[in-house]
């Protein structure tokens, strides 16, 4: 063989991964000299890559995107909240704080729910056994929502946060959970009313007074969809 | 059970690139249009719901990929994620083709993806076509991965720790001209050259491990297989 066909031939072994270690750590210090040899290794990897055009695609489970998120940002997959999110398919939250302002409302005090309450939704919001466990009831009508702690209070210096996850939107806070209340009562405004059921009611340890950012920045204790009653 | 080359030539393409100051003087690739199906709203449930801007519906050029890269050298993360959203299906195709079992070649793929994402400053470099570059990467992740399980499943025999080179149906059926060019040049070749060749690329089979199969001393290997490639580019430079 010629030096050229020589070269020509090692640029495919290159490239089949068929060199030693020893080989290919001086063929590349070559390649990093000679334009020459990259373009012959270019061309046989674009001639081999023929054998992958045969190959069906396949479906990468959603898993897989998210650990390649964890892994490149560890800090940012880091909030327990948002493997959360992800895991609920509801993507990620950063325009969030300007959606919840949007949907900002008033909450009201339980005595000013009429005993006419006639919920036809109701969510558990975590496990029944869980320690951190409530319940949920809706009026679609009146737009009224009722809550009921059913497991143990926030943590010394912690509140509980109380979000609406509808669709693919970002959380919309609802509440955030007086200390030693039991049961609270809201009654939400049309445009959430409209969107409740079939949404996800979720609860977040937040600092106490709730998140700082108008997004849930803790773990996400407890969650559970709205469903017809 | 040979055990070289496995992680020295798994960041082959990386290292290709990093010879990057004559990179001017490379001969740009003949263009290879290849299709990149979208995926599905399966993905879109974990991503930002973010609509792949500038693509067509159903298609991705060669050079959306090609800008995509770009955009990935400069840490531009949604750039890196509709890349990924148009490409996945393909380098997971491959990298199951290679290893077999999801679980691993879903590792694979997530390897494959973080050097994408490291080594994307160095793409332009390495003169290859952007799909080209892309399944090299994801080829070579999974064929160090498969290296690996090899040389530790020593206690299994060789029938078990080598898979058969068959070609899968899907193989056989002719997709593209470029692949029927090299199948064409392939078929030239004696069938057990051309099924060694298959059999390094698809199977990261090593010297030693295709001189076994073919029951030949490993020097007669090398010559043989030279020889084929040989042949092989006069036929693909015909």
């Amino acid at each position: 063989m010629t030096p050229g066909e020589s070269d020509m031939v090692l640029a495919a072994e290159y490239v089949l991964t068929l060199l030693s270690p020893t080989e290919a750590a001086a063929f590349e210090d070559r390649l990093a000299r000679e334009p020459s040899l990259r373009a012959l290794v270019a061309a046989w990897a674009d001639d081999f890559v023929a054998m992958t055009d045969g190959i069906a695609e396949a479906r990468v489970p959603p898993r897989v995107w998210q650990a390649i998120h964890q892994r490149l940002w560890p800090a940012e997959a880091k909030a327990p909240a948002k493997g959360f999110w992800a895991r609920l398919g509801l993507g990620e939250f950063a325009a969030g704080a300007a959606l919840a302002a949007m949907f900002a409302f008033l909450v009201y005090q339980s005595d000013l729910l009429t005993p006419a309450f006639q919920p036809d939704f109701v969510a558990e919001i975590g496990e029944e056994t869980a320690p951190v466990h409530f319940a949920a009831a809706f009026d679609a009508e009146t737009g009224a929502l009722r809550l009921k702690r059913e497991g143990q209070g926030a943590a010394e210096g912690r509140s509980y946060h109380l979000w609406l996850i509808a669709g693919s939107a970002a959380p919309v806070s609802v509440l955030v959970w007086p200390a030693n209340s039991s049961k609270q009562d809201v009654v939400l405004p049309a445009s959430l009313a409209a969107v409740l059921p079939g949404a996800t009611l979720a609860i977040s340890d937040e600092p106490l007074g709730g998140s700082p950012t108008g997004q849930p920045t803790g773990a996400v204790l407890a969650a559970g969809q709205v469903i017809a009653s | 059970m040979s055990h070289r080359a496995g992680s020295a030539c798994a960041f082959s393409v990386q290292h290709i690139e990093e010879g990057g100051e004559e990179k001017g003087k490379i001969a740009p690739h003949p263009v290879r249009r290849v299709h990149v199906t979208q995926m599905g709203p399966w993905n879109m449930q974990v991503l930002p719901a973010r609509q792949p801007g500038d693509l067509s519906k159903n298609m991705a050029t060669l050079e959306d990929i090609e800008d995509l890269i770009a955009r990935t050298a400069l840490a531009d993360r949604a750039a890196f994620q509709e890349l990924y959203q148009l490409t996945s299906a393909k380098l997971f195709g491959i990298s199951l083709r290679v290893l077999g079992t999801r679980s691993e070649a879903e590792e694979a793929v997530q390897d494959s993806y973080i050097k994408i994402w490291r080594s994307a400053g160095r793409y332009q470099a390495g003169g290859y076509s952007p799909m080209t570059w892309l399944i090299t990467i994801a080829r070579n992740t999974a064929i160090d991965r498969l290296r690996a399980r090899r040389s530790s499943a020593s206690d299994l025999s060789e029938a078990d720790a080598i898979p058969s080179s068959d070609p899968g149906p899907e193989a056989l059926a002719i997709a593209g001209s470029e692949r029927a060019r090299l199948m064409s040049c392939m078929e030239e070749l004696d069938a057990d050259r051309s099924e060694a060749v298959k059999g390094a690329y698809l199977l990261g089979l090593t010297y030693q491990e295709l001189a076994e199969r073919y029951d030949v001393p490993l020097n007669t290997m090398r010559t043989w297989l030279r020889r084929s490639l040989k042949k092989l580019k006069d036929c693909l430079t015909r």
